[in-house]
């Protein structure tokens, strides 16, 4: 049976994500993506509520996002069927539509995902 | 061997007095050269600490550095730029000694000019050990009470004249409000989310998420960016710093919030970066030969906006935009090393324009400042 786990990025993680790496601040992309986001995906699907912080500079989405394909050999692929992008606010919609355009330009520079 | 005659003994006389007073002019103007240790103030170097710059007294075995009476970088660039940058080489150059630096002729300053002038100042203290110290008392009372408003004394851990208690002050004698000072060496967005609660304090509710992610991706950009590994400068006490602040006019109804960082500048930090050879076919592509400081802000801001794939980094320069693009007008500026690249958005348009300096500033500063119309102009989404 495959396991579906939500992660609520202002509720498991933190309101103010800022950073590519642990050196650049406490909640970076790095971070939440080893510690979260990895191991919900190895064991099946998973939502992720994007949502209710501050907002997501360039850096942290990307490598959190961008990073499952670039460090975690993740292909886009298996991420659309894996990975879901949820919010209720819709002022979070171009958040999405950057999640996915990250994963595509790394799947880009990576051609063997 | 004849003996010398009188005619010729007087001729002797003469031409050895004409000989040492010779030899002792040359040797007062080496000597001057030698202490001066730097060539003329001139555009190629503009920061030459000597008794020529007109900034400049002499005092007390080194030099009193005076303040210009408009500190902005919009009203007054030129002498603002001059006074930071030699603020600057005395806190770098252990063989000059700054004695003081004369805040007496201020009359007028504006935010972001005011946070290079503390980030400076930081720098200064730091390099002393925290051995600076303030005659704030003597200065004039008004901009004592400004820069108590905001924070310098906070920030460089020093108490402010007794005059200076009222929080309020610049609020009800200039009708502006001003964030203060706050510095870190790293992208904390705790303190991005402060300077929103405290801005909204003043303004009312702004668009969070444009704002959180112009700051945020600034104070990332410093730590990836602002002192290349290629490059021999490093940061003072070894941490790649930036400083923030924020203000808010109601004589033009502008909010203004700033990020400054002491680094090697966008300029010279490109030439390193992955995107350097779409860069270079960027400024090709448009006929720009000429690879000045401004232009090169300008490929920064695009080549970011509009690559796909190539490489992962990079994307932050051009979140600098959104902010203003949200709002209903303003503009973001930024100024690095020569060049001055602005992004203006108005009613009918949005452009951008550039503009080399002759003065450079020494690090990058990214200012945003927006119209707020009716405290509600800035809306979600």
């Amino acid at each position: 049976m495959v396991k579906s786990t939500e992660i609520d990025i202002m509720r498991d993680y933190s309101s103010t994500p800022a950073g590519r790496f642990p050196a650049d601040g406490p909640y970076n992309g790095q971070d939440f993506r080893e510690k979260l986001l990895v191991p919900a995906l190895q064991s099946g699907v998973v939502t992720v509520r994007i949502d209710g912080v501050e907002g997501y500079g360039s850096s942290f989405l990307e490598e959190a996002f961008g990073g499952l394909v670039r460090n975690n050999s993740f292909s886009e692929s298996r991420l659309r069927k894996l990975l879901t992008v949820e919010y209720d606010d819709s002022s979070f919609r171009p958040y999405e539509n950057l999640i996915w355009k990250h994963i595509s330009e790394a799947t880009i520079d990576s051609p063997s995902r | 061997m004849k003996r010398p005659t009188q005619k010729s003994r007087q001729w002797h006389e003469i031409h050895a007095r004409r000989l040492y007073r010779r030899r002792t002019a040359r040797f007062r103007r080496h000597r001057r050269r030698r202490q001066d240790k730097q060539p003329r103030a001139s555009r190629a170097f503009p920061f030459a600490i000597s008794r020529r710059n007109q900034n400049l007294r002499p005092s007390h075995q080194g030099y009193t550095l005076d303040l210009p009476s408009d500190l902005s970088f919009t009203r007054n660039y030129h002498e603002t730029a001059h006074a930071l940058g030699l603020l600057r080489q005395f806190t770098s150059t252990p063989a000059y000694r700054l004695n003081s630096l004369n805040f007496n002729h201020i009359e007028d300053l504006a935010p972001t000019a005011c946070l290079v002038l503390a980030a400076e100042l930081d720098r200064w203290n730091e390099s002393v050990r925290s051995r600076l110290r303030s005659q704030a008392s003597q200065w004039n009372p008004l901009i004592a009470q400004l820069f108590y408003e905001m924070g310098l004394f906070d920030l460089l851990d020093k108490p402010p004249p007794s005059h200076c208690t009222d929080p309020n002050f610049a609020q009800r004698v200039f009708d502006q409000q001003f964030i203060r000072f706050s510095t870190g060496t790293t992208a904390d967005g705790s303190l991005a989310l402060a300077l929103r609660e405290n801005l909204e304090s003043i303004v009312g509710r702004l668009d969070r998420q444009p704002l959180y992610e112009g700051v945020t991706e600034a104070m990332t950009n410093v730590m990836h960016h602002a002192y290349p590994e290629e490059s021999d400068r490093k940061p003072l006490g070894g941490n790649t710093r930036w400083w923030l602040s924020g203000g808010f006019d109601r004589r033009t109804n502008s909010l203004t919030v700033s990020i400054y960082d002491q680094g090697v500048t966008i300029p010279k930090t490109l030439p390193y970066s992955n995107h350097w050879e779409r860069i270079l076919k960027y400024l090709s592509k448009l006929g720009l030969s000429n690879k000045s400081d401004a232009n090169m802000i300008k490929a920064a801001m695009e080549v970011g906006r509009t690559s796909t794939g190539r490489s992962h980094q990079g994307k932050g320069l051009p979140q600098m935009r959104n902010f203003i693009d949200r709002a209903d007008a303003g503009h973001v500026r930024i100024i690095s090393r020569y060049g001055e690249y602005q992004y203006v958005k108005d009613a009918k348009s949005t452009r951008a324009s550039l503009q080399t300096h002759e003065i450079p500033i020494r690090g990058t500063i990214i200012e945003w400042c927006i119209g707020i119309q009716d405290r509600s102009s800035i809306q979600d989404g």
